[in-house]
């Protein structure tokens, strides 16, 4: 995509709604503004740099080559300069120069430091949320800046001052409350898996299971909560599959959400609701844990839920693993009937979620299952697939209606790979991209469908 | 008083850089990793995660990928100041052990380092400006651009001018420089070289010395490193990392 | 948070115009909001699809899953989307006096 025209303050008025008190309080966080809220910031800001190194290197040792600047979508689609990576990070580098260093304590403003200001604050708020942490910036930086360790640190800090979005909260809440992103209370979740089960009777005159709370199961599956809401055929999948494959498998109603809204807000809420899941295992007595198709729950799983809550030793390795490591072991192994010509007619490209590919390093497996059961997949430009790929553009916590703006913004370098891929649809495992790509199609006005891996899995599967 | 004044700022300098440094390096060795963030894909083994370390460090690999018209001048710059640091060894540190060490006569030796030394200092100072011109004239770069980062540049282009101008005007005698560089070591000073370029050009490096540690230039000598991004393994389901300040669960059977 | 007055009463909405309340719904309130979903008038399909996500939410505290709400009012997905322009989680739920669905949808 072409570098755009700088256009300051493009973006500046695109702000998520912030949380009001009572939803503050419920998640333990600081009701609102304290009037020494600038010493609690610096207080907490000093806390997390003695916490991660990754933050304490990444504010010293950024040189503004600006390698990062035109590979960030938020950048390229808004043309906002505070939304190249480096200027982002800027923004907490600043403070942390005026408050932290000796040359900025010396000589403020010639070390480039600057008080922490509302007008500062108001700047995070703004643009720590324009920021879906994606980490292509970090694939393209030669020290390996990460801004999405500085836009969590920026998060943190704000949460802990009473500022932070509704949404994010709302989700988080609802996670703690009822196990699940969108809130589905147990008897609902339990519904909706009978009505799948009817659905898959009527469809396919077999006894299918879409099983909840099956103590002793083989397998516990945890799918975003989204894909029984709204992504039927992803959850259809895994059922069809399980079927196939002869797997005794169960959802959970405790931990009915693959989904971590915690690592977009801070580490007690992530590491609060990744235990669910660990618990819910440990409860059912499955012998696996297997994560469905969302991106971000990936990495909260695969590279962090044996530090937060393990060890996970009482479950078999891989632990966790992914439904597409699963799908293509089992393809590999021969255990899945597949009849390729059930998804005629769909010209598929894969579009890698940030967190699978640069979080956990899952490129492969959808690919293999992809070949597998549809005869025209073609790949976008290799510049923005695998570890290169492109945000959808509501990662992070953006997905929501008031960013809609940088949203429809941050889709467009992938809207233009896809074009070129001259694909029809676009499969991908990931609930946010899967309810972000329908609404960018629409508003570009492009004919163009987003399915999950599993939902063409199950569609080729022979029973 | 030159002869006093400049050895003094020199070890002066000297350790506000070594304790600068050693400082910096001690508090981010010393701040834990709580989570493995590598960039994936990543090495699942040590082996894999030095070959990756070693493409940063010596070839810029990431950098290469994100834009070869930075990743050129960038690399060459550092490549010819890594040449000029090691010609200033052989040449004014240790010059018999060098002249010996690759086989030429005294004034083969003086030969070779004039060509040799010529020319990188030249690329240096062709890069540097490159970076230099870079900065300025393309807007994104410029945007974020900031007086310390203009302040580094035009200070390591004085550094290389001085050097430069040592050896093109013919104004250094090199035995003096020599023998001011083993008196300094030795902790005898003597007196600097008549040519006043000389005492310039090591004021100039004494001021690069105590900016670097204070400055983004603490990314000398490969401090990146350090960045968890690039050097964790990509096997947390295989090995358990353990969060040092949050080891409530900390109840593994596995070796950590 | 701001206050809207529909059919001569006062209602609290959200940021998005989700009522707040869900309890003081009343059919008015759905015909009051439809404007603000670009909604001219109501017709027989809407309320089908109205009346159906209130009996769902008062028996489970949540809304349906979009699939089983094109099943029990017998409208495909598109239908539903022609009723509704923001889809069956947005326009139709606030209508409907259902508090937003958040999450990943």
């Amino acid at each position: 995509m072409t570098i755009p025209q700088l256009h300051p303050d493009a973006a500046a008025k695109v702000q998520a709604h912030r949380a009001k008190k009572e939803l503050m309080v419920s998640l333990g966080l600081a009701p609102e503004l304290p009037a020494d809220w600038r010493e609690k910031a610096l207080c907490k800001f000093d806390e997390l740099l003695h916490q991660r190194r990754s933050l304490a290197l990444y504010m010293d040792i950024c040189v503004r080559c600006g390698a990062c600047a035109d590979k960030c979508p938020f950048f390229l689609g808004t043309g906002d300069p505070k939304n190249m990576p480096v200027a982002r990070a800027e923004l907490l580098r600043k403070v942390y120069r005026r408050h932290f260093t000796a040359a900025g304590r010396v000589s403020g403003h010639l070390a480039a430091g600057e008080e922490l200001t509302d007008t500062v604050l108001n700047e995070w708020f703004t643009y720590f949320y324009q920021c879906s942490e994606c980490r292509r910036c970090a694939e393209f930086c030669p020290f390996g800046v990460d801004t999405a360790e500085i836009t969590m640190a920026a998060r943190e800090i704000m949460a802990s001052i009473g500022v932070a979005p509704k949404y994010v909260t709302e989700v988080i809440k609802k996670a703690h409350e009822l196990g699940n992103n969108i809130g589905i209370p147990e008897a609902a979740w339990i519904d909706g898996c009978q009505f799948l089960e009817e659905e898959l009777k009527a469809q396919t005159g077999l006894d299918i299971k879409v099983p909840v709370n099956q103590a002793g199961a083989e397998v516990l599956l945890v799918p975003p909560s989204a894909d029984l809401f709204v992504n039927t055929d992803t959850m259809v999948g895994y059922a069809l599959m399980f079927h196939a494959a002869g797997i005794r498998w169960t959802t959970s109603s405790y931990a009915s959400e693959a989904g971590n809204f915690g690592l977009f807000l801070n580490y007690e809420h992530l590491k609060k609701i990744n235990l669910r899941i660990v618990d819910s295992a440990r409860q059912l007595g499955v012998k696996r844990l297997v994560m469905g198709e969302c991106g971000h729950a990936w990495r909260a799983a695969q590279a962090f839920m044996n530090t937060l809550n393990g060890p996970l030793d009482f479950l078999e390795p891989p632990c966790p693993e992914h439904i597409c490591e699963l799908a293509a072991r089992l393809i590999r192994a021969g255990r899945l009937k597949l009849n390729k010509s059930a998804n005629d007619g769909l010209v598929v490209t894969y579009h890698d979620p940030c967190n699978l590919a640069r979080g956990g390093g899952l490129m492969e497996e959808p690919r293999e299952i992809l070949r597998a059961v549809v005869n025209d997949f073609r790949e976008m430009p290799a510049n923005t697939i695998r570890e290169k790929t492109f945000c959808c553009g509501a990662g992070g916590g953006l997905l929501t209606e008031e960013l809609m703006e940088t949203r429809m913004n941050g889709v467009k370098p992938r809207l233009e790979a896809f074009r070129t891929s001259g694909a029809t649809h676009l499969a991908t495992p990931c609930a946010i991209c899967k309810a972000q790509f329908p609404v960018a199609f629409k508003h570009y006005a492009m004919n163009a469908q987003v399915v999950g891996v599993m939902d063409l899995l199950g569609k080729a599967l022979v029973l | 008083m030159i002869t006093q004044f400049l050895p003094a700022l020199l070890y002066v300098s000297a350790v506000i850089f070594i304790i600068g440094m050693g400082r910096r390096i001690y508090i981010w060795v010393r701040t834990p990793v709580p989570l493995n963030i590598v960039l994936t894909p990543a090495p699942k083994h040590i082996p894999g995660v030095i070959g990756r370390l070693v493409g940063e460090l010596f070839g810029f690999h990431a950098l290469a990928k994100a834009d070869r018209s930075l990743w050129t001048p960038a690399w060459l710059f550092h490549f010819s100041l890594v040449l000029l640091l090691l010609g200033h060894l052989g040449g004014l540190v240790i010059p018999h052990f060098a002249q010996t060490a690759m086989g030429l006569n005294e004034k083969q030796f003086e030969h070779m380092a004039q060509i040799v030394g010529g020319a990188v200092g030249i690329l240096a100072i062709a890069t540097l400006l490159w970076l230099l011109i870079r900065r300025l004239i393309l807007p994104r770069v410029r945007w974020i651009s900031t007086f310390s980062d203009y302040f580094a540049l035009v200070l390591l282009l004085l550094i290389l001018a001085t050097g430069n101008a040592m050896r093109f005007m013919g104004g250094l005698d090199i035995v003096q420089a020599r023998n001011f560089v083993a008196g300094w070591l030795a902790l005898h000073p003597v007196a600097p070289p008549s040519d006043p370029v000389f005492s310039i050009h090591i004021v100039l490096v004494c001021m690069l010395l105590i900016y670097i540690p204070f400055s983004k230039l603490v990314h000398i000598g490969g401090v990146a490193l350090l960045s968890p991004t690039l050097n964790q393994r990509n096997n947390p389901r295989e090995h358990r990392y353990v969060n040092s300040w949050d080891k409530a669960n900390d109840n593994s059977t596995t070796s950590s | 948070m701001s206050v809207v007055t529909l059919a001569g009463k006062q209602f609290e909405v959200d940021e998005d115009g989700f009522m707040q309340d869900t309890t003081q719904w009343t059919p008015d309130v759905a015909i009051g909001l439809a404007k603000s979903e670009g909604i001219d008038a109501l017709t027989d399909d809407h309320w089908k699809v109205i009346n159906y996500l209130r009996e769902y939410y008062q028996k489970f505290n949540v809304a349906p899953p979009i699939r089983m709400v094109c099943k029990q009012t017998g409208f495909p997905l598109k239908r539903i989307y022609e009723l509704f322009s923001t889809g069956p989680a947005k326009g139709a739920c606030k209508l409907a006096g259902l508090p937003k669905p958040t999450g990943c949808i």
